[in-house]
């Protein structure tokens, strides 16, 4: 299983994680993902957003519900996101 | 009123002998009423002297909502008689449960009054624009100071002419997008008829008897009060209220089934054909006992899940579109396969058995009301890799609570439900740990076959790549999420049957030999045809429960 290291909970490296994982979903995509640009401009349908929610769930080993990507649409916004989350939930996760 | 089989039985009594053709609450009345395209008003009358909306009411609310698998058991008693009546009551849930999941609290107790008042509330989704999309909806509710104002088409929405209350799903954000709707809860004394067109009734095929309406509205104002939860989240509550129905629906369904069976072994044991009761021709005789495996299979499964619901509710986004998806397919496909065993007796629009061709009809929207079979598996696809990594890192078995109708259930907790699992579904997780079970040697086979077909797709899911779980995924693919629910309900009678009281026909491996055998069918291939000594069991049972007056689902308890 490939997980995520929670170590890395800093904004940058999330979203450089995030630019990878995310262009695994999207169909044809030429350039990298702009990570200010809205996800559902890529084309990233609210099926693809559900299977990419439980996809980060999984590595992160926190609750992410399509939601967040609802809230966050872009990967900037989201990695700010789930930063914060991560470092809220690690006293806990130990 | 107190526990379940008293309400049940109460119920039951207030409604009549179904087959006693002076009843006008039972089958001939139902008949009728459904050539004038209603439902019988006596009984209407005596759902309203029950105070059935009230057991879709949380208690907390004053209602007698506690336990899902209990209020599913109970509407069976409406679904057995008419599914148009059953619909026609039960869609009070598919407003409600939004109202009880987002509502503020003054919202949640002006539905609860008006429920348990016996008045109704419809639930205003549908765009024929936009079918299952809910998300294209275009029913509009613009910002305008302190007010909103509405304009925009709602068809084919139930009970739309009788309701006392709505609740709408309209967009607030003119961008697309899942933040873009929002739903209300408004009176319907808010509908100006100056502004509101109702239009003509649709008019339907089968469940004739359920008013479907429409309505065209420019301009309406309504207070800003009307939004029900915070602006946006219309979709989001949808997707988590919406788990309760899309089980419930499709769960209470499985009466229809036991109705249509019912009917044909009345026939069959009373025709004579060649010197004998066509029931006792081997081909009648495999018909019924198969149509008896398909009813426990659909009621293991929607039990679990319902259950599930309230004691595991995270897994409740997977649970409900499986439900839906298989439960619809092996009611139909059971009702289709009885009709050939009615022979003429299956046309008749008058005469004792013609409740057979309604029920024919009515069942068929259980497929695509609501939601589609082909859209549930549409939302279990993206989730597979999860689930099937985990149930195949995580075996463990199940709770026993999950499948026994004696175990207390915790409250349930609509806000607190998941739009995703994360890959968390303690049914498909026991299916690793079904072999290391006590199980009688005449399954041991059948299991074996199960749990290797679980391996094998937890194998094929492990290699899905995310680009193939979009909604343009291939049929093989989404045939993935067709096995997956296969697993599933195998793994629920599993389940069931480890559960049940020593002496029950339940705790016996008969039936489970007959269910795993008909799962070969749904998506694994033909199903496989049954032991001669099981086919025994089935029918025997089958008859003692005719004669005793039961119902042939899990429960096997009194009908009337
Ligand atoms: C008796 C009855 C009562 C009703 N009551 C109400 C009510 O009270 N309130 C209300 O709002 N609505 C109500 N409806 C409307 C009902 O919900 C619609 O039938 C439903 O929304 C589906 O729309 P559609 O059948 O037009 O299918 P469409 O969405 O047009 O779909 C057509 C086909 O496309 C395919 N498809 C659709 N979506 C997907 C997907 N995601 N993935 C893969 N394939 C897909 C499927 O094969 C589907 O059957 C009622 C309908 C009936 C028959």
């Amino acid at each position: 299983m490939t997980t995520y290291g929670v170590d890395q909970v800093a904004p940058s490296d999330l979203q450089r994680w995030l630019v990878e994982r995310v262009a695994e979903y999207l169909p044809d995509l030429g350039e990298a993902v702009d990570p200010t640009r809205q996800l559902g401009e890529y084309g990233l349908d609210s099926i693809a957003v559900v299977a990419f929610a439980a996809d980060v769930e999984e590595q992160l080993g926190i609750a992410v519900d399509p939601t967040a990507i609802w809230d966050y649409p872009s990967v900037g916004e989201l990695a700010e996101h789930l930063a914060a989350e991560l470092a809220e939930r690690r006293p806990q996760a130990a | 009123m107190t526990d379940i089989a008293t309400r049940a039985d109460h119920l039951e009594k207030l409604l009549g002998d179904p087959w006693d053709p002076a009843n006008p609450a039972g089958f001939a009345a139902a008949v009728a009423a459904d050539e004038r395209e209603e439902t019988a008003p006596a009984a209407e009358a005596a759902l309203d002297e029950f105070g059935l909306h009230a057991e879709f009411v949380p208690r907390a609310l004053g209602g007698r909502l506690e336990r899902l698998d209990d209020m599913i058991e109970l509407m069976r008693s409406v679904y057995r008689r008419d599914a148009a009546l059953g619909l026609a009551r039960a869609g009070q849930l598919l407003a409600s449960v939004n109202v009880w999941t987002a509502g503020r609290p003054e919202q949640r107790w002006a539905a609860a009054e008006l429920l348990t008042d016996n008045r109704r509330m419809a639930c205003a989704f549908h765009e024929l624009a936009h079918g299952n999309d809910i998300a294209g909806n275009e029913f509009a509710a613009q910002r305008a100071g302190s007010r909103l104002t509405l304009h925009g088409r709602k068809e084919s929405i139930a009970n739309l002419d009788r309701a006392d209350a709505l609740v709408l799903l309209a967009r607030t954000d003119p961008a697309d997008g899942p933040r873009a709707h929002s739903q209300l809860f408004l009176g319907a004394d808010l509908l100006d008829p100056d502004r509101v067109r109702r239009l003509a009734r649709f008019r339907s095929v089968g469940l004739r008897g359920v008013h479907l309406g429409g309505m065209r509205v420019s301009g309406l104002p309504v207070p800003e009060e009307v939004v029900l939860g915070a602006p946006g989240t219309g979709v989001e509550t949808a997707s988590r209220a919406f788990q309760v129905t899309r089980m419930a629906l499709p769960a209470m369904s499985t009466a229809l089934l036991d109705t249509a069976l019912r009917v044909t072994l009345h026939h069959t044991r009373r025709r004579r054909l060649y010197g004998r009761p066509a029931a006792e021709l081997p081909m009648v005789r495999t018909t019924l006992a198969e149509a008896f495996a398909d009813l426990l299979l659909c009621e293991a499964l929607s039990r679990t899940a319902a259950r599930a619901l309230q004691l595991c509710p995270e897994s409740g986004s997977v649970h409900a579109p499986a439900v839906k998806y298989l439960v619809a397919g092996v009611l139909t496909d059971a009702v289709q396969r009885l009709s050939t065993v009615m022979g003429a007796e299956f046309y008749r629009r008058d005469g004792r058995h013609a409740v057979f061709q309604k029920i024919a009809r009515d069942i068929r929207p259980v497929g695509f009301g609501h939601i589609a079979r082909a859209a549930c598996l549409s939302a279990l696809l993206p989730q597979l890799p999860g689930l099937l990594g985990r149930a195949r890192r995580a075996p463990a078995p199940a709770p026993e609570a999950l499948f026994t109708a004696v175990a207390e259930l915790p409250e349930l907790d609509l806000p607190g439900l998941r739009l995703v699992a994360g890959g968390r579904d303690v049914l498909a997780a026991s299916l690793g740990t079904a072999l290391d079970e006590d199980l009688p040697r005449s399954v041991r086979p059948l299991v074996e076959e199960r749990v290797r077909d679980f391996v094998r797709l937890c194998e094929v899911g492990a290699a899905l790549r995310p680009r193939e779980l979009s909604i343009a995924a291939e049929v093989p693919v989404r045939e993935l999420a067709a096995r997956y629910t296969v697993s599933l309900a195998a793994a629920a009678c599993l389940g069931v049957r480890r559960a049940a009281a020593a002496q029950d026909f339940l705790a016996r491996p008969q039936w489970l030999t007959a269910v795993l055998s008909r799962l070969e069918g749904p998506a694994g291939g033909p199903s496989r045809d049954l032991p001669r000594e099981v086919e025994d069991a089935l029918i025997e049972e089958l008859t003692d429960r005719d004669d005793r007056g039961l119902s042939f689902g899990l429960v096997g308890r009194p009908y009337a």
